[in-house]
């Protein structure tokens, strides 16, 4: 926590499934950043896990343009309704027996550059074979209806 | 004291004054070219030296200023050797000042030029003037002037490959000169702590030769700077002296720094290192009190930890640094632990074999376990109380779990020894420890576990192999011999036989290595740790077990699968009992369950009537009716695309159904609506699914029922977020009404709008 901290002032956390009981943390939060809401959930409260069709009953809740959620340690970037649904990833590569595959599991994380309605999406992944950090890029404008 | 310091400011800046008046005269001279004037003058500034008013921090201000002043006259010489002044006239000449101390500190000046004009060997001046320097015995003013003589030969040693080798000597000349001005300065240095005055000044005393011992160390610095220095040289004749002088001056200040001293001259050299260590190690069992008083204990933690940043792991190479330990408190022993650990973890170390784990291990055992008193049992309650401490406690202890990544072998054979041999040490630190040491391990051991899978696969996919070539090599063989026979049948007296040529058999290739460890074997290991801590941590267990679930049943252990699942549930059952605690392990055990997707299906049958069951028994209405929806997906696993996918449309509807009863039942709390919206959701979830059994007019119903209730809702916050999920649904459904692909099979849902 010290660690994110001394990286940005502003640090938004909820709460995961093996977070420490003693750690005060949010089940989800919304933060407002330039035009759009963004969302965190950790993930695990949706069934089935990793799914688009469930998230997108918890994006409706918490009212979000942009989804950010995690648990499965597979990223992904998924746009549905309007909605966007990132999936970091999993920072460390730490093992989890729900990534499928080891590529999935593969050290990565997302950055947003958030400019009023416009958000460009870079998504970083450590190709272990080319021992390389991969990044690609997104797009998205938030639509108004 | 503030009487004291005022005196010594006063005699300071008294000295001061004059050194500026005598260096004021005496550089009028030099610009006259007067010598005799000028060593008189140089004479009379330099006698300030004397003084032995001064603390050492204070001596040291005056001699800076003096040396800047005594720079002139070392130009001087300079520019009269130049001039064509033979130095050795110069040299003769200082030597008749009639103060000791003014008088060497002109003929070092002299004898640097000396050495300088090759008048004569440098090796002959260096041995005169350390001769000469041994006048002064008084330890301040010793120091300093040695310092001095040391400074001004620095770039006149007869080292090789410096201009003055050869007539001027060689690099022995050169060590040898060094060595004894470092044996004599550490003497003058030790001396200093016995200059009478009692007990309470003793403190003073140490302060004071902290302030000085970086003119000792300077020399160990020179040392290692010496080119034509080998390791050889090092080791049998500089390194065995440095260390005598250690021993023999038997001062613990001394003793550490030194070592400090020579660990940060050679940091890289394992050997030095360890000899070092090793002197001290055999100096301290030589005492006979084993007690070490606080300075020396610091000194030796810090001797400990100096080689950790550039040597991380190969410390446990060293004989002697477990050894050294042994003689730290254990709070000491502690820090030094903590250390050795985040150097390793900063240099990427690599733990690959049983001997190096246990090394560490055994190295930290501070870190792994409380400690040992005589007769008493160890405290298990370590950390408890001050917050502070539990902060430091919890860092410590992640600390340790991260010993576990270091844990890399390519051989998952060894990996698994590593493993086991990791978990019985953590197995020592009680309670509090295990908590976060081994859910680590728990992890690592899964990774494992897909990983010796993967192996056990290649030796199944290579078996079929074989036998497939083997299978249609006889193949060939025997079409062969058929066709041969059919060959030499068909041939006569004038037409030979024509033999086919025989084919090439498929190659088979080497087996790969079979694990010797099994994959069954490791989850064997996973269930014994997960056990161990279900006593202490029923939540975490739990959640243990559902992880162990899902890769075993990645890895097709069926049994193995459904086994772990039925000791979360037997924990869920027995330990329990906190509501929330129980939505929590509700959640991951739906989910969990979602995620394997190769239960034999009357296994999966009864552990989803076990879940739901649980939904349905919770004690609060709102977190039945959440639980009862969640429980819902467990009859619709999989996509219809998967072979094992379950899909009991019925049973989905059923569960909705029974959730907006319970949802019904929360009226007082006015929580019905919010759950009705989120009931709503799922239905659409199943209607988009193609779920049979969930019908437009169901949706059409619950939209009616909403719309009917959330009128009667109060304008709270409460409202309002319903409000908004309530209009994002409808606009999802609004959405889905208009796309073409979904016109269709939406256009029977009634809105209301």
């Amino acid at each position: 926590m010290d660690m994110l901290l001394n990286l940005a002032p502003n640090v938004h956390c909820s709460r995961g499934d093996m977070d420490d009981a003693t750690l005060s943390l949010p089940d989800s939060k919304v933060v407002q950043i330039g035009g759009f809401k963004v969302g965190i959930i950790h993930g695990h409260q949706v069934v089935p896990w990793g799914s688009t069709s469930s998230l997108s009953i918890k994006a409706r809740s918490l009212d979000c343009d942009i989804l950010i959620s995690g648990h499965t340690h597979a990223a992904g970037i998924v746009e549905d309704g309007g909605v966007w649904y990132i999936n970091p990833g999993s920072i460390t590569g730490a093992y989890s027996p729900t990534a499928q595959t080891p590529e999935q599991a593969a050290p990565s994380f997302v950055l947003l550059a958030v400019q009023g309605g416009k958000v460009v999406c870079y998504q970083y992944k450590y190709n272990e074979g080319k021992d390389a950090v991969e990044v690609s890029k997104t797009e998205f404008e938030k639509k108004t209806e | 004291m503030s009487s004291s310091n005022e005196e010594q400011l006063k005699y300071l800046s008294e000295a001061q004054r004059k050194v500026k008046e005598q260096a004021f005269y005496m550089k009028r001279a030099i610009d006259a070219n007067d010598i005799t004037l000028t060593l008189s003058l140089a004479a009379d500034m330099l006698r300030e030296l004397k003084t032995s008013l001064l603390t050492p921090r204070n001596y040291y201000e005056l001699y800076m200023r003096v040396l800047d002043e005594l720079r002139h006259v070392e130009e001087f010489f300079m520019s009269l050797n130049k001039a064509g002044s033979p130095m050795v006239e110069l040299y003769e000449r200082v030597q008749h000042c009639a103060n000791v101390v003014p008088r060497l500190y002109l003929l070092i000046a002299v004898g640097g030029v000396y050495i300088k004009s090759g008048e004569a060997p440098a090796k002959d001046i260096l041995k005169d003037l350390i001769e000469m320097v041994k006048c002064v015995q008084y330890p301040t003013r010793g120091l300093f002037l040695r310092n001095y003589l040391s400074q001004t030969s620095r770039d006149k040693l007869p080292d090789t490959g410096s201009e003055y080798e050869g007539i001027g000597g060689d690099v022995t000349d050169a060590y040898e000169f060094v060595l004894e001005n470092f044996k004599e300065m550490n003497r003058l240095w030790v001396r200093l702590q016995h200059m009478g005055g009692d007990k309470s000044t003793r403190k003073k005393r140490e302060k004071e030769r902290q302030d000085l011992k970086i003119l000792v160390g300077t020399n160990l610095v020179r040392l290692s700077q010496l080119e034509g220095v080998d390791a050889q040289t090092y080791k049998e004749t500089i390194l065995p002296n440095i260390l005598e002088q250690v021993t023999l001056c038997k001062d613990t200040i001394a003793q550490g720094y030194l070592m400090d001293c020579i660990i940060q001259c050679y940091p890289g050299r394992l050997d030095y290192v360890n000899y070092c260590l090793g002197m001290c190690a055999s100096v301290l069992s030589a005492t006979k009190t084993p007690e070490l008083d606080e300075n020396s204990v610091i000194e030796i933690e810090e001797l400990l930890s100096i080689p950790l940043s550039s040597l991380a792991l190969q410390v446990l190479d060293l004989k002697q640094y477990a050894e050294l330990l042994t003689y730290l408190p254990y709070e000491n022993r502690r820090q030094v632990a903590t250390i050795l650990v985040r150097s390793t973890l900063f240099s990427n170390g690599k733990l690959d074999t049983l001997d190096k784990l246990d090394k560490l291990l055994s190295s930290i055992t501070p870190l792994i376990k409380d400690e040992e008193k005589d007769g008493e049992p160890p405290a298990s309650d370590a950390g408890a109380g001050d917050p502070s401490d539990e902060a430091e406690f919890v860092d410590e202890q992640t600390l340790v779990a991260r010993v576990i990544h270091m844990i890399k072998s390519d051989d998952s054979d060894v990996q698994f020894k590593l493993f086991s041999m990791a978990r019985k040490h953590f197995g020592q630190g009680g309670v509090k420890r295990i908590k976060h040491t081994l859910p680590c391990l728990v992890f690592s051991g899964l990774r494992l576990a897909e990983r010796v899978k993967a192996r056990e696969v290649a030796v199944t996919k290579y078996t079929s192999r074989v036998e497939k070539a083997n299978k249609k090599n006889k193949k060939q063989e025997d079409e062969y011999a058929a066709a041969c026979k059919a060959a030499e049948d068909a041939a006569t007296e004038e037409e030979p036989a024509v033999m086919p040529t025989k084919p090439e058999p498929i190659a088979i290739p080497d087996p790969p290595p079979a694990p010797k460890t099994s994959c069954r074997k490791v989850f064997q290991f996973l269930h014994e740790i997960i056990t161990a801590m279900a006593v202490s941590y029923p939540e975490l267990s739990l959640k243990l077990f559902l992880q162990a679930a899902i890769t075993a049943d990645k890895c097709q252990f069926k049994a193995i699968a459904y086994e772990f699942m039925s000791q979360a549930f037997i924990l869920y059952e027995d330990e329990l009992t906190d509501s929330k605690a129980q939505l929590q392990a509700l959640i991951l055990m739906v989910g969990t369950l979602l995620s394997c997707r190769n239960f034999e299906s009357d296994d999966y049958d009864s552990l989803i009537t076990k879940t739901t069951q649980y939904a349905a028994k919770l004690l609060k209405k709102p977190d039945q009716c959440k639980m009862v929806t969640l429980c819902s997906h467990l009859f619709y696993a999989g996509a219809a695309s998967d072979p094992n996918h379950y899909h009991d449309p019925k049973r989905v509807l059923e569960c909705l159904q029974k959730a907006l009863k319970i949802a019904d039942g929360c009226m007082a709390s006015s929580a019905h609506v919010h759950l009705f919206v989120e009931i709503l959701n799922q239905y659409l979830y199943y209607f988009e699914l193609d779920n049979p059994a969930i019908q437009d007019k169901y949706l059409s119903g619950l939209i009616a029922l909403i719309n009917e209730h959330i009128d009667g809702m109060d304008h709270n916050e409460q409202r309002a977020e319903v409000e908004v999920t309530y209009r994002n649904t409808l606009k999802h459904i609004g959405r889905k009404k208009k796309d073409e692909k979904t016109k269709q099979k939406f256009a029977g849902i009634n809105t209301g709008a």
